[in-house]
This record gives C-alpha cells, structure tokens and sequence, in this order.
C-alpha cells in the first residue's frame, strides 16, 4: 500500500492585534499627546474650577461674570478688542496679501521681510516702542504737527486708539499670512475670465476672487480673534487698568486676590465666547467659498 | 562561544560620575553654596546689593524679582517642596505668609536682630525689615520745579489727564488712598486706614486727572521721566530717588500730610533649601555696613541702629501704618478700587 503524502497548507490564523495603526496616525501621535497634556486636561481642571469654590459645587463664579454688570462690562471690552482688532487687520491684511501675492518675486521678498520681521521682535519690546512712539513727543505727534492736522502736540497714550492702532501693529501678520497662502494658489485666468465675460472689476472680486479666497479670510479672523480677545500684555501697556479685560480679571483673581472660581469662570466664558466666534465665521464663510468654486 | 565586554578603570569612573549626576541631583546639588531668592523687581539688587555678600560669604544668589502677591503665590504652589531659601516682601504680604505658615520664626543665629527696634522685626521676628523706603509721590521736576506741598494739590484742574496712580494690587497704592482718606476725615494719616472707604469716595473725583492706573512701575517711571505725566502715585524712594541721582528729572514728594514707611521684609521661607546659607546672607543684610550701603543706594531708611550714615544723607520721620489692617481688607480695597476708579 502506498501513501500518497498529501501536503496540506495549513495558514496560521490573523494575529489579533489590539490596536492597529497606520502612517499618519503614528505621525499625528506625539502632537496628539502633546495637545491632551498641555491643553485639554488643564482646560478640564479650569472647567472644574470653574464650578467649584471653598464651600463645594458652585455657580457663584459665573453669577458674578455673567451677572454683576461690572464684569459684563469687562467682556464687552474683550469682544469690542477681538471685534476691531479683526476688522482692523482684515481690512489692512486683505489688500496686503493681495499685493504680496502678485508681486514680482524680488518685491515680494522684500515685502515679506516688512510684514513678518516685526513677529520676530518680542511682543513687549514692540509694545514699549508704540508707547513711545505714541508720546506728546513722539513721532505720531510730530508727524501730524508737521502735517499740519493739528496745532500742539496731543495726547495719544493710554487712549484707546493708541490700543487698537497697537494690536492692529501686532496682530497683522497673523491675518496676512493665512489670506496670502490661499490667494498665492488663486488662478489668475479666472479673473481673466470672469473679465471676458463682461464682469468689472468689483463684481470679479465679489463674485470670484473674495470667495475663492475665503477659506485664508477664515483662518486669518479665527487666528487674529481668538488671539486678541484673550490679549494681556499689549492692552495692559497701552491703556492699563482703566480698560479692563478678561485676561486681566483671570490674573487678579489667580495672582492677586486669590479667588479661583472667579479667574477659571472668566476663562470658560473667554474660550466659549473665542470658539463660538470661530465657528460661527467658519460656518458663514463655507456657503459663500462653495458659491466661488461653483461660479 | 560568548564574547566577554570588558571595562577599564577609567570607563567605570566615568559611568559612575554619569549615574551620580543624572541619578542624584540632590546630592550634587546639596553641595553648591547657592541660595534662590523671590523678592521685588528693585534695580540695584542684583548689580549692587547681592554681588557684595556673594563675595563676602561665598554664596551664588539665583534672584527673581517680580511684585509681592505674587512672590507669594509662587511659594505656595512650591509649598511641598520650595525651591526659595529667602523671600523678600512687603509686610502686608508677609503676614499672609506668616498665616499660611510658607515662612519660618528667624533663629537666633540672626545675631543683627539685636540692634533692630521691635517695629523692625513684626510678629515676634517672624521676619525683618531690610530697609524703610519713603513712599508719598513721585514728580517731573521740570513740569513742577516746585513740587507739591500736599497731596490735596493733586486734585487740582490743572493736572487733568496729567497722574498717573499706582494699582491698587501694588501695596504702595495705599499712599494716594490715605491722602484721599486724610482730607475727608482730617485724621492723622496713620488712623486712616479703617475709614479707607471714605478715601475711595475722594479719589473718584481725582479720575478726570488720572491718565493711568498702571501695574508696570517701569513704563509709569519712564512716562513721567519724559514728561508725559506730571505726578505718578506712588513709586517708593528706591525708584525714584535712585532715578533722581542718576539723572533723571524726578524728585519725591514731601507733602505735609506725611510720608509713609514701606516696610521691607525679609523671611525664611519654612523648609526651603540651604536654610544655614539663607541665615548668613539674612543676618549680613541686617549688618550696619551693608545697611549703610542700602540707605546709599536704595535711599531708604536702614533699621539696624548701629548704622553710621554718610554725613550727607538722613531721612525724615516716617509714618508707620498697620499693615494687618491692610493684609486683612486688601482685596476688597482691590475690587473697590477698580470699579470705582480704575474704570473709565
């Protein structure tokens, strides 16, 4: 009797792996990681703070922000700082980013070094310079003497346009880069086009340019907002005290008079007003950059 | 057949200094003589004052200078395991940090304790006081060659948007508040401090003068240096004094109401590093060679008695206030004060 030896093949089955991840999950890891410790579990603690005080679970904290006229005061002056500060640099950025990018490319490297050399000088140096740029004897003054606007020096510190004309300095290039990155991929020949087919040039920029480019008008308000609304360093130099903000109630209650449920209150209320304002812009520029890839 | 790895002599010392120093920092640190200090952000402490006892008893002073309050908060968050050897602070603050038991009774090695009156050493010597620097207010000797008499000028017209007041969060902001308290009440400026109140009531009508409510003593200095204000309310002589021997066209105010002492603490922070260290350095300050050096430089009024005084240089009677009171109604004093006057 003969045995015919069969070969079977036997294939091992799949190994169960508990988690199973790909090249960008690996990569998004350690950013991943970073976020959760450095950003969202102190968010947490803030949160928690927020609803308790030395007696235990409490709401005296947002009684006090959202019901005590004096600190809703101090959040109009935030929203008011975000809100100019953003239509500041819009309307400044917008015409900007868009001269930088059709600018012949040797311009351009010029132009890039104004706008963005001034993020590489430390917020608080570029601040002092403004107040003493803003001095009865200051070179604003002395500029508009000299031009003939007004007859003696004015005063210009410590008054809010000096605050807004300050952020708006500091602020710019951070509306400017995030419009001029969209609009540098913007095809020229559909301006072009939209010209042939008889638009003038405020219906091409309406129609085609403005919504094409919206996606960098979002980014920039979300960027510029969401930082100058919690700003501490450049109002407190510029006006002090006497324009008080969100960040400067969470640093008196955390650093001065020690009522934490009041500082982590304000917080919450500071980073529900910055997302709400973020999204809200994100969900109103969407329709209007879908209309500029249709048209 | 395994492959042996062997190690030679020079090899195992270098691990072992390797594994010393990355596994036992304390140990290698507990040999430094070398102190960490959190005290005000007072020019002339660093480049001054502290290179003269790092010399004398061989010590490295590591120095952070920020304002009291939160001088304080950083040592409560280091309460587990401080970092700070000393603290310098105002007393209002030391006695929050007496309270929260973050500083230490001074020992008796602090032998220049001695030749420091009671009031110079509050509580039982739970601290002592460094220097007496003058606080009233500061002025543009160009723009009021004169100065002011009293603080009830200030309220003048002819100093709208011309002043700018100190925070009430910095202790010296307590000055401006008393002057205010003294001309409602007429009391003598050291019984003003339970009718503050009253004062905030007076300084509301300062506000069409007020041009700042400022935290940056530096930028306010700067400000009135160059004119942009007439008056700032009110920095203490180790500003403005030190500014004014320097140059600057800055003088402080002698008004006849009186001029407050803002008693200068120094502290042992309770179990805090190089405690043998902090002692020395603590007891040279209070030495009257070094308390010379500090009227010289700081132009406040030393409080070791043994101190001999250059020949040009004396300071006038100081009013002594009662810094519990404070310590106990300053926040509220704070909140008041901000909506009341700091607002627009």
């Amino acid at each position: 009797m003969t045995t015919i030896g069969m070969e079977t093949q036997v294939t091992a089955p799949p190994r169960r792996r508990l988690l199973q991840l790909d090249a960008p999950a690996i990569m998004v890891l350690p950013g991943l990681v970073f976020m959760v410790v450095a950003f969202a579990i102190p968010v947490l603690i803030l949160v928690a703070d927020s609803f308790r005080d030395a007696s235990g679970l409490s709401l005296a904290g947002y009684r006090k922000v959202l019901g005590d006229p004096y600190y809703i005061g101090i959040i109009w002056n935030s929203l008011q700082l975000g809100l100019i500060t953003t239509i500041g640099s819009l309307l400044i950025g917008y015409p900007a980013a868009f001269a930088l990018s059709r600018a012949p490319a040797r311009l351009q490297v010029l132009l890039f070094a104004l706008i963005f050399l001034p993020l590489t000088v430390s917020i608080i140096v570029k601040t002092f310079g403004l107040a003493i740029m803003m001095r009865r004897d200051g070179i604003l003054n002395w500029l508009l003497l000299n031009l003939g606007f007004i007859e003696r020096p004015m005063r210009l510190v410590f008054t809010e346009f000096a605050l807004y004309f300050g952020m708006i300095n500091v602020f710019l290039p951070l509306m400017i880069l995030p419009i001029y990155s969209v609009m540098r991929q913007l095809d020229p020949r559909l301006t072009d086009a939209a010209a042939s087919l008889g638009a003038g040039p405020v219906t091409t920029f309406l129609r085609v340019t403005l919504p094409l480019t919206m996606p960098g008008v979002v980014a920039g308000i979300s960027l510029v907002f969401s930082i100058s609304v919690a700003a501490y360093v450049t109002p407190g130099l510029l006006i002090g005290d006497r324009f008080m903000t969100m960040s400067q109630v969470m640093a008196k209650a955390y650093l001065n008079i020690r009522d934490f449920n009041l500082g982590a209150s304000m917080a919450v209320v500071m980073l529900v007003v910055a997302v709400t304002i973020v999204f809200t812009s994100t969900y109103f520029a969407e329709p209007a950059s879908r209309r500029g890839r249709k048209g | 057949m395994s492959k042996k790895t062997t190690f030679s002599r020079r090899q195992v010392l270098a691990g072992a200094s390797a594994v010393g120093v990355v596994g036992f920092p304390n140990i290698v640190r507990a040999q430094t003589r070398e102190i960490f200090i959190g005290g005000p952000a007072t020019p002339g402490l660093t480049d001054g004052l502290f290179p003269l006892i790092e010399k004398k008893l061989n010590v490295k002073v590591l120095y952070e200078g920020t304002n009291s309050l939160i001088n304080l908060e950083k040592i409560r968050s280091n309460k587990a395991r401080p970092t700070m050897t000393l603290t310098m602070m105002d007393d209002p603050v030391l006695i929050l940090a007496e309270r929260e038991k973050v500083i230490k009774k001074l020992p008796a090695d602090v032998t220049n304790l001695a030749d420091l009156p009671a009031g110079a050493k509050p509580r039982d010597a739970m601290w002592a006081n460094w220097c007496q620097p003058l606080c009233s207010f500061s002025y543009n000797t160009q723009s009021l060659p004169k100065g002011l008499d009293s603080y009830a000028e200030a309220w003048d017209p002819k100093f709208k948007e011309r002043i700018i007041i100190i925070s009430m969060r910095i202790t010296q902001a307590i000055a401006p508040l008393l002057a205010a308290t003294h001309h409602v009440t007429k009391k003598p400026l050291d019984q003003c401090m339970p009718d503050w109140q009253q004062g905030i009531e007076r300084m509301k009508q300062l506000k069409p003068n007020i041009i700042q409510v400022s935290t940056n003593a530096p930028q306010a200095q700067q400000l009135l240096e160059t004119g942009e204000c007439d008056l700032y309310m009110a920095p203490d002589s180790r500003t403005t004094l030190q500014r004014k021997s320097k140059g600057a066209p800055v003088d402080q105010g002698k008004p006849k109401e009186g001029i407050l002492a803002m008693p200068a603490g120094i502290a042992l922070v309770e179990g805090g590093p190089n405690q043998d260290i902090g002692i020395q350095f603590l007891n040279e300050m209070l030495s009257p060679d070094i308390q010379a050096y500090i009227a010289k430089t700081f132009f406040s009024k030393p409080t070791n008695s043994k101190t001999v005084l250059p020949a040009d240089l004396s300071f006038p009677d100081l009013v002594a206030l009662d810094w519990e009171y404070f310590a106990d109604n300053r926040n509220a004093m704070i909140e008041r004060f901000e909506r009341e006057v700091s607002a627009r």
